[in-house]
């Protein structure tokens, strides 16, 4: 008994200090970003990369949301007849929810993932450290145009994939309920559903911003050679993933309270 | 003017440095030897603040750099370049953006000119025909010629090689050489070199220490060293396998 407490209080402990060395590091990467002078190769490299690697499983996540909230939603619409609410409880939960948090689980599990590697990788092989030497401070160099990147990326990547999502949603629609795409198109505007898709684009940003802090964080902090940067991979997506629903439900009760 | 005075640095239990102390006069090449393990590459890098010192001073013209700041150590750095061990070229860039790097970074020049200098420093090395083929795709003496490159592109008044030759072919380590012993001679650049290779040390070195079990063995000209008859350094620079060395115990952490 005592020995499981000691082992839980040990585990605590551990936890704590990774939140602690996090905030630290966000505080870093906030103070990296002035003086506002940002590599623009590595910049413009780190949003083309981003981008690359997540806008097709973007678009795929989002049509299969979009379809899915459609056919769970349909079944009690259609027993009640309430056709004409499709589009709304599609919009709803998508645009507000469930859409910003599949697609920023899916953005760590490919982009943040990748960021780990990358930089672990980089600090395994004193790749930092040379940078360090060049008299190149890496926050600056590495930290910052990442950070940027996936806070826009991930901003523009739930605009887009709301669009997906409610074309999986119109797609499914039509064929199993049998609404046509003006009817659910006029019925998504008639919900004005503005409100749950600007929260959706503070959410996606916001989770951007704790990937791309977390997903350094662990990069930066690998130890051990190779099988570190595996393990650190492991442990950044477990903590991003984390994160995501955190900010989530936070972002969730304050919205509640402020409305 | 580098000076090291009564270095100690220990990792967990393992106290790999215990009291080493060396200097190395303004314009000078001076080699360091000793076996695998015995803290050279640690040394070396106290010098440019990748690891601080558990106790003992480090001073540069005088200026003791010690306890600098990360930031206060940039100052360092742009006067005194590194060539790592293994060559650390930046994997995301071509052979000669990795070259312009620091250029872009810390000189104001236009862009064909930061290419003609990385170009120059490239050709320094014989590696300009390779300027657009990317780190992954070259062997690791290749990499280390231009890893010695970009070091280079910001005129250090002080650089530390760290086994520059190592993994070269005869000629190319030929030409390093020459190349450390031209900084010297004409830009009075004061070096450091970590060395296995028995060749560049006895035709390069001004002076050479030998660290053994954490601290300077002897510290002496090429000539001191061919006359030792301290057992152990005959059997380093013989290159006997069997002798009175101890080999420091393969650990890590
Ligand atoms: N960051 C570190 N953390 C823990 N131990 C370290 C660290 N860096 C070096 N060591 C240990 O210090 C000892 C000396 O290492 P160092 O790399 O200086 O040896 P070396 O003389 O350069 O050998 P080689 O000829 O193989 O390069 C080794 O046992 C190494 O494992
Ligand atoms: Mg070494």
């Amino acid at each position: 008994m005592t020995q499981m407490l000691t082992v839980m209080g040990a585990r605590i402990i551990e936890i704590l200090q990774l939140i602690g060395g996090i905030a630290l590091f966000f505080l870093r990467t906030l103070r990296a970003l002035v003086p506002p002078k940002y590599d623009a190769r590595e910049t413009w490299r780190a949003f083309y990369k981003v981008g690359v690697q997540s806008y097709t499983i973007v678009i795929l996540t989002a049509m299969f949301t979009g379809a899915i909230m459609v056919i769970q939603a349909g079944g009690t619409i259609q027993a009640s007849r309430a056709t004409s609410f499709v589009g709304w409880a599609a919009g709803f939960t998508v645009l507000s929810e469930i859409g910003p948090v599949l697609i920023g689980l899916m953005f760590s599990g490919r982009v943040g993932a990748n960021n780990t590697a990358e930089l672990g990788t980089m600090v395994v092989t004193e790749q930092v450290d040379a940078l360090r030497t060049l008299a190149i401070d890496p926050m600056n160099y590495l930290a910052v145009p990442r950070f940027i990147a996936m806070i826009v990326m991930l901003f523009l990547l739930v605009a887009l994939g709301d669009l997906f999502a409610l074309l999986g949603g119109a797609i499914t629609s039509h064929v199993m309920l049998d609404i046509s795409y003006s009817v659910f198109v006029s019925q998504v505007i008639d919900a004005q559903l503005l409100d749950e898709y600007i929260l959706g684009l503070i959410k996606g940003s916001l989770f951007g911003m704790s990937i791309a802090i977390v997903s350094c964080y662990f990069g930066f902090t690998v130890r051990g050679g190779a099988p570190g940067v595996g393990r650190a991979v492991n442990n950044s997506v477990v903590a991003s993933a984390i994160g995501i629903l955190a900010i989530d439900l936070l972002v969730g009760i304050i919205h509640h309270a402020v409305r | 003017m580098i000076s090291f005075e009564n270095i100690h640095k220990s990792f967990g239990s393992r106290g790999v440095l215990q009291g080493v102390s060396l200097s190395v006069p303004t314009g000078a090449i001076r080699f360091i030897i000793g076996a695998s393990g015995a803290g050279k590459s640690v040394l070396v890098k106290h010098l440019i603040g990748l690891i601080r010192p558990d106790q003992g001073r480090i001073s540069l013209d005088g200026e003791d750099i010690t306890h600098l700041t990360e930031k206060g150590f940039y100052t360092v750095r742009m006067k005194c370049a590194m060539v790592f061990q293994h060559s650390t070229l930046f994997d995301s860039m071509s052979l000669i953006d990795n070259v312009k790097l620091p250029l872009r970074k810390h000189k104001n020049l236009t862009s064909s000119e930061a290419e003609n200098e990385a170009m120059y420093r490239l050709e320094q090395v014989q590696m300009a025909k390779d300027a657009r083929r990317y780190p992954a795709d070259i062997g690791d003496g290749l990499r280390k010629r231009v890893a010695i490159a970009r070091a280079l592109t910001l005129d250090p008044k002080y650089v530390v090689f760290d086994e520059p030759t190592t993994g070269l072919d005869p000629l190319a380590a030929v030409n390093v050489d020459q190349l450390i012993r031209e900084l010297s001679d004409e830009f009075n650049v004061t070096s450091i070199v970590v060395s296995h290779d028995l060749r560049s040390i006895f035709t390069v070195a001004d002076q050479i220490a030998m660290l053994y079990n954490g601290q300077v063995l002897l510290d002496g000209t090429p000539d001191d060293f061919r006359q030792s008859d301290d057992s152990v350094i005959r059997q380093f620079i013989e290159g006997r396998a069997t002798g009175p060395m101890e080999f420091p115990k393969a650990s890590r952490g």
